[in-house]
Protein backbone atom coordinates (compact mmCIF):
# COMPACT_ATOMS: atom_id res chain seq x y z
CA UNK A 1 0.00 0.00 0.00
CA UNK A 2 1.36 3.39 -0.89
CA UNK A 3 0.49 6.63 0.80
CA UNK A 4 -1.40 9.07 -1.34
CA UNK A 5 0.84 11.76 -2.77
CA UNK A 6 0.37 15.14 -1.09
CA UNK A 7 -1.63 17.49 -3.20
CA UNK A 8 -0.29 20.85 -2.18
CA UNK A 9 -0.93 23.57 -4.69
CA UNK A 10 2.09 24.54 -6.73
CA UNK A 11 3.69 27.76 -5.60
CA UNK A 12 4.20 30.60 -8.01
CA UNK A 13 7.73 30.40 -9.42
CA UNK A 14 8.88 33.57 -7.68
CA UNK A 15 7.67 32.34 -4.29
CA UNK A 16 9.27 28.94 -4.82
CA UNK A 17 12.61 30.53 -5.74
CA UNK A 18 12.36 32.88 -2.78
CA UNK A 19 11.54 30.16 -0.29
CA UNK A 20 14.53 28.04 -1.21
CA UNK A 21 16.80 30.94 -0.24
CA UNK A 22 14.82 32.32 2.71
CA UNK A 23 16.72 30.28 5.34
CA UNK A 24 19.83 32.29 4.47
CA UNK A 25 18.37 35.76 4.40
CA UNK A 26 18.92 36.83 7.99
CA UNK A 27 22.17 34.97 8.41
CA UNK A 28 23.81 37.04 5.64
CA UNK A 29 24.56 33.87 3.73
CA UNK A 30 23.24 35.24 0.44
CA UNK A 31 24.85 37.65 -1.96
CA UNK A 32 23.80 41.29 -1.55
CA UNK A 33 22.07 41.13 -4.89
CA UNK A 34 20.09 38.01 -4.00
CA UNK A 35 19.17 39.40 -0.58
CA UNK A 36 17.86 42.56 -2.23
CA UNK A 37 15.80 40.49 -4.67
CA UNK A 38 14.29 38.55 -1.78
CA UNK A 39 13.49 41.67 0.23
CA UNK A 40 11.81 43.21 -2.80
CA UNK A 41 9.64 40.12 -3.16
CA UNK A 42 8.87 40.01 0.57
CA UNK A 43 7.58 43.57 0.42
CA UNK A 44 4.89 42.39 -2.03
CA UNK A 45 4.18 38.87 -0.77
CA UNK A 46 2.68 38.52 2.71
CA UNK A 47 2.98 34.71 2.67
CA UNK A 48 6.71 34.75 1.99
CA UNK A 49 7.13 37.66 4.43
CA UNK A 50 5.44 35.61 7.16
CA UNK A 51 7.68 32.67 6.36
CA UNK A 52 10.73 34.94 6.55
CA UNK A 53 9.53 36.13 9.97
CA UNK A 54 9.25 32.55 11.19
CA UNK A 55 12.82 31.82 10.05
CA UNK A 56 13.95 34.95 11.90
CA UNK A 57 12.18 33.72 15.01
CA UNK A 58 13.83 30.29 14.75
CA UNK A 59 17.26 31.87 14.40
CA UNK A 60 16.63 34.07 17.46
CA UNK A 61 15.60 31.02 19.46
CA UNK A 62 18.70 29.13 18.33
CA UNK A 63 20.89 32.07 19.31
CA UNK A 64 19.26 31.99 22.76
CA UNK A 65 20.22 28.33 23.09
CA UNK A 66 23.79 29.56 23.40
CA UNK A 67 22.91 30.46 26.98
CA UNK A 68 21.37 27.10 27.78
CA UNK A 69 24.13 25.12 29.35
CA UNK A 70 24.28 21.39 29.99
CA UNK A 71 25.44 20.90 33.55
CA UNK A 72 28.74 19.04 33.79
CA UNK A 73 28.51 15.72 35.66
CA UNK A 74 29.64 15.57 39.28
CA UNK A 75 33.29 14.81 39.65
CA UNK A 76 34.32 15.97 36.18
CA UNK A 77 36.20 19.01 37.48
CA UNK A 78 38.13 16.91 39.99
CA UNK A 79 38.98 14.31 37.32
CA UNK A 80 40.29 16.97 34.95
CA UNK A 81 42.35 18.62 37.67
CA UNK A 82 43.77 15.23 38.71
CA UNK A 83 44.79 14.52 35.11
CA UNK A 84 46.27 17.93 34.43
CA UNK A 85 48.12 18.27 37.74
CA UNK A 86 49.62 14.78 37.58
CA UNK A 87 50.34 14.24 33.89
CA UNK A 88 51.91 11.02 32.65
CA UNK A 89 55.67 11.09 31.81
CA UNK A 90 54.68 11.21 28.14
CA UNK A 91 52.49 14.27 28.76
CA UNK A 92 55.29 15.93 30.74
CA UNK A 93 57.74 15.32 27.92
CA UNK A 94 55.23 16.70 25.42
CA UNK A 95 54.71 19.86 27.50
CA UNK A 96 58.46 20.33 27.87
CA UNK A 97 59.04 19.73 24.19
CA UNK A 98 56.39 22.24 23.19
CA UNK A 99 57.85 24.85 25.51
CA UNK A 100 61.30 24.39 24.02
CA UNK A 101 60.09 24.54 20.44
CA UNK A 102 57.92 27.59 21.03
CA UNK A 103 60.60 29.40 23.03
CA UNK A 104 58.23 29.74 25.97
CA UNK A 105 60.66 28.00 28.35
CA UNK A 106 63.98 29.87 28.04
CA UNK A 107 65.50 28.19 31.11
CA UNK A 108 64.90 24.74 29.62
CA UNK A 109 66.40 25.92 26.34
CA UNK A 110 69.47 27.35 28.16
CA UNK A 111 69.87 24.19 30.23
CA UNK A 112 69.54 22.05 27.11
CA UNK A 113 72.11 24.14 25.27
CA UNK A 114 74.51 23.92 28.24
CA UNK A 115 74.13 20.15 28.53
CA UNK A 116 74.56 19.84 24.77
CA UNK A 117 77.75 21.90 24.83
CA UNK A 118 79.24 19.89 27.71
CA UNK A 119 78.31 16.61 26.00
CA UNK A 120 79.88 17.75 22.71
CA UNK A 121 83.13 18.84 24.40
CA UNK A 122 83.22 15.59 26.40
CA UNK A 123 82.66 13.45 23.32
CA UNK A 124 85.35 15.40 21.45
CA UNK A 125 87.79 14.97 24.31
CA UNK A 126 87.17 11.23 24.47
CA UNK A 127 87.63 10.88 20.73
CA UNK A 128 90.84 12.90 20.85
CA UNK A 129 92.18 10.74 23.68
CA UNK A 130 91.28 7.57 21.82
CA UNK A 131 93.09 8.75 18.68
CA UNK A 132 96.12 9.76 20.75
CA UNK A 133 96.20 6.38 22.52
CA UNK A 134 96.02 4.58 19.18
CA UNK A 135 98.88 6.65 17.77
CA UNK A 136 101.10 6.10 20.79
CA UNK A 137 100.40 2.35 20.66
CA UNK A 138 101.39 2.31 17.00
CA UNK B 1 34.49 31.69 26.77
CA UNK B 2 35.99 34.54 28.72
CA UNK B 3 39.40 33.85 30.15
CA UNK B 4 41.56 36.24 32.17
CA UNK B 5 44.77 36.71 30.10
CA UNK B 6 46.76 36.88 33.34
CA UNK B 7 45.67 33.32 34.19
CA UNK B 8 46.86 32.21 30.75
CA UNK B 9 50.22 33.93 31.24
CA UNK B 10 50.55 32.30 34.67
CA UNK B 11 49.93 28.91 33.03
CA UNK B 12 52.61 29.66 30.46
CA UNK B 13 55.06 30.53 33.25
CA UNK B 14 54.18 27.21 34.88
CA UNK B 15 52.92 28.82 38.10
CA UNK B 16 51.44 26.44 40.63
CA UNK B 17 47.66 26.36 40.58
CA UNK B 18 47.36 28.43 37.40
CA UNK B 19 46.15 25.55 35.26
CA UNK B 20 43.66 24.56 37.97
CA UNK B 21 42.30 28.10 37.91
CA UNK B 22 42.01 27.97 34.14
CA UNK B 23 40.19 24.63 34.29
CA UNK B 24 37.79 25.85 36.99
CA UNK B 25 36.99 29.00 35.00
CA UNK B 26 36.28 27.27 31.71
CA UNK B 27 35.42 23.59 32.11
CA UNK B 28 31.65 24.14 32.35
CA UNK B 29 31.61 26.12 29.08
CA UNK B 30 33.82 23.54 27.40
CA UNK B 31 31.52 20.74 28.58
CA UNK B 32 28.38 22.59 27.45
CA UNK B 33 29.80 23.11 23.95
CA UNK B 34 31.06 19.54 23.77
CA UNK B 35 27.68 18.20 24.87
CA UNK B 36 25.86 20.31 22.32
CA UNK B 37 28.00 18.78 19.60
CA UNK B 38 28.20 15.14 20.68
CA UNK B 39 24.84 14.85 22.54
CA UNK B 40 26.15 12.26 24.92
CA UNK B 41 27.07 13.05 28.52
CA UNK B 42 29.85 10.50 28.87
CA UNK B 43 31.37 11.40 25.52
CA UNK B 44 31.12 15.12 26.32
CA UNK B 45 32.97 14.50 29.59
CA UNK B 46 35.69 12.60 27.71
CA UNK B 47 35.94 15.41 25.17
CA UNK B 48 36.24 17.95 27.99
CA UNK B 49 39.07 16.00 29.58
CA UNK B 50 40.83 15.66 26.24
CA UNK B 51 40.47 19.40 25.63
CA UNK B 52 42.26 20.22 28.85
CA UNK B 53 45.01 17.70 28.15
CA UNK B 54 45.50 19.50 24.83
CA UNK B 55 45.43 22.84 26.62
CA UNK B 56 48.08 21.62 29.04
CA UNK B 57 50.28 20.50 26.16
CA UNK B 58 49.78 23.61 24.08
CA UNK B 59 49.27 26.55 26.42
CA UNK B 60 53.00 27.34 26.58
CA UNK B 61 53.02 27.68 22.81
CA UNK B 62 49.92 29.86 22.73
CA UNK B 63 51.06 33.12 21.16
CA UNK B 64 47.98 35.17 21.77
CA UNK B 65 47.26 35.83 18.10
CA UNK B 66 43.59 35.36 18.97
CA UNK B 67 41.87 35.57 22.34
CA UNK B 68 42.51 32.51 24.49
CA UNK B 69 38.75 31.91 24.72
CA UNK B 70 38.50 31.79 20.93
CA UNK B 71 41.37 29.34 20.79
CA UNK B 72 39.82 27.20 23.53
CA UNK B 73 36.51 27.22 21.65
CA UNK B 74 38.31 26.02 18.52
CA UNK B 75 40.16 23.28 20.41
CA UNK B 76 36.83 22.11 21.89
CA UNK B 77 35.10 22.06 18.51
CA UNK B 78 37.98 20.16 16.90
CA UNK B 79 38.14 17.64 19.74
CA UNK B 80 34.37 17.09 19.66
CA UNK B 81 34.39 16.67 15.87
CA UNK B 82 37.25 14.17 16.14
CA UNK B 83 35.20 12.27 18.70
CA UNK B 84 32.18 12.31 16.38
CA UNK B 85 34.29 10.98 13.52
CA UNK B 86 35.60 8.17 15.71
CA UNK B 87 32.05 7.44 16.81
CA UNK B 88 30.86 7.13 13.22
CA UNK B 89 33.43 4.40 12.73
CA UNK B 90 32.25 2.28 15.67
CA UNK B 91 28.95 0.50 16.34
CA UNK B 92 26.22 2.71 17.73
CA UNK B 93 24.54 1.84 21.01
CA UNK B 94 21.31 3.70 21.81
CA UNK B 95 22.13 7.36 22.26
CA UNK B 96 20.36 10.24 23.89
CA UNK B 97 18.15 11.79 21.26
CA UNK B 98 15.99 14.04 23.31
CA UNK B 99 15.95 15.59 26.67
CA UNK B 100 18.80 16.77 28.78
CA UNK B 101 18.11 15.80 32.37
CA UNK B 102 19.79 18.21 34.72
CA UNK B 103 20.23 20.88 32.10
CA UNK B 104 19.71 24.41 33.17
CA UNK B 105 18.73 27.48 31.28
CA UNK B 106 21.02 30.27 32.33
CA UNK B 107 20.05 33.82 31.58
CA UNK B 108 17.77 32.76 28.78
CA UNK B 109 14.76 34.70 29.85
CA UNK B 110 14.43 38.35 30.62
CA UNK B 111 14.32 38.58 34.39
CA UNK B 112 11.69 41.32 34.09
CA UNK B 113 9.38 38.89 32.29
CA UNK B 114 6.48 37.42 34.23
CA UNK B 115 6.45 33.79 35.35
CA UNK B 116 4.11 32.76 32.57
CA UNK B 117 6.24 34.38 29.89
CA UNK B 118 9.37 32.85 31.37
CA UNK B 119 7.77 29.42 31.42
CA UNK B 120 6.69 29.78 27.79
CA UNK B 121 10.17 30.86 26.79
CA UNK B 122 11.77 28.00 28.68
CA UNK B 123 9.40 25.56 26.98
CA UNK B 124 10.23 26.97 23.57
CA UNK B 125 13.94 26.65 24.28
CA UNK B 126 13.48 23.05 25.42
CA UNK B 127 11.57 22.31 22.21
CA UNK B 128 14.25 23.98 20.15
CA UNK B 129 16.94 22.00 21.94
CA UNK B 130 15.05 18.78 21.22
CA UNK B 131 14.57 19.79 17.57
CA UNK B 132 18.29 20.45 17.21
CA UNK B 133 19.06 17.12 18.88
CA UNK B 134 16.81 15.34 16.39
CA UNK B 135 18.74 16.67 13.40
CA UNK B 136 21.09 14.29 11.60
CA UNK B 137 24.55 14.57 13.12
CA UNK B 138 26.19 16.36 10.20
CA UNK B 139 23.47 19.02 10.04
CA UNK B 140 23.37 19.40 13.80
CA UNK B 141 27.08 20.14 13.96
CA UNK B 142 26.65 22.92 11.43
CA UNK B 143 23.60 24.43 13.15
CA UNK B 144 25.34 24.32 16.52
CA UNK B 145 28.46 26.00 15.22
CA UNK B 146 26.74 28.58 13.02
CA UNK B 147 23.44 29.45 14.71
CA UNK B 148 24.07 28.64 18.35
CA UNK B 149 27.78 29.31 18.74
CA UNK B 150 27.82 32.11 16.18
CA UNK B 151 30.77 31.05 14.03
CA UNK B 152 30.93 32.42 10.48
CA UNK B 153 30.22 30.06 7.58
CA UNK B 154 33.94 30.21 6.71
CA UNK B 155 34.85 29.16 10.25
CA UNK B 156 32.28 26.35 10.17
CA UNK B 157 33.68 25.21 6.83
CA UNK B 158 37.20 25.20 8.25
CA UNK B 159 36.14 23.29 11.36
CA UNK B 160 34.17 20.65 9.50
CA UNK B 161 36.35 20.32 6.41
CA UNK B 162 33.41 21.14 4.13
CA UNK B 163 33.23 23.81 1.47
CA UNK B 164 31.32 26.99 2.35
CA UNK B 165 28.73 26.08 -0.27
CA UNK B 166 28.18 22.66 1.32
CA UNK B 167 27.87 24.31 4.73
CA UNK B 168 25.21 26.68 3.42
CA UNK B 169 23.25 23.91 1.71
CA UNK B 170 23.15 21.83 4.90
CA UNK B 171 22.44 24.88 7.01
CA UNK B 172 19.48 25.96 4.90
CA UNK B 173 17.99 22.46 4.96
CA UNK B 174 18.50 22.19 8.70
CA UNK B 175 16.86 25.58 9.34
CA UNK B 176 13.95 24.55 7.17
CA UNK B 177 13.56 21.40 9.19
CA UNK B 178 13.86 23.26 12.49
CA UNK B 179 11.28 25.79 11.40
CA UNK B 180 8.91 22.96 10.56
CA UNK B 181 9.63 21.24 13.91
CA UNK B 182 8.90 24.40 15.85
CA UNK B 183 5.90 25.25 13.71
CA UNK B 184 3.37 24.33 16.38
CA UNK B 185 4.86 26.82 18.78
CA UNK B 186 2.70 29.79 19.56
CA UNK B 187 5.85 31.92 19.59
CA UNK B 188 6.69 31.03 16.01
CA UNK B 189 3.56 31.54 13.98
CA UNK B 190 3.66 29.82 10.64
CA UNK B 191 2.34 31.41 7.53
CA UNK B 192 -0.41 29.61 5.71
CA UNK B 193 0.08 29.13 2.03
CA UNK B 194 -2.69 30.66 0.03
CA UNK B 195 -3.64 28.90 -3.12
CA UNK B 196 -2.63 30.62 -6.30
CA UNK B 197 -1.11 33.75 -4.79
CA UNK B 198 1.92 35.42 -6.31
Amino acid sequence: MTAPASREPALPARCAATRSDLPGLDGHELSTRRATELRTHLADCPDCAALAASYRSVRRTLADLHHVAATPPDGLLETIIDHTSAPSPREKAAVLGRGVVSGARPRVIAAGAGIGAVATVGAGLLAWRAVRARRSAA
Amino acid sequence: MDVDPEVVRACQRGEAGALDALVRATYADVYALAYRLVRDREEAADVTQEVFMRVMRSVVGFRGESAFGTWLHRVTVNTALTSLRKRSRRPQPGREAFGMPGDEAIGTVDTDAGPEERAERAELLARAEAAVAALPEASRTIVVLRDIEGLSTAEVAAATGLSETAVKVRLFRARERLRASLADSSVTPLPRRRRGTA
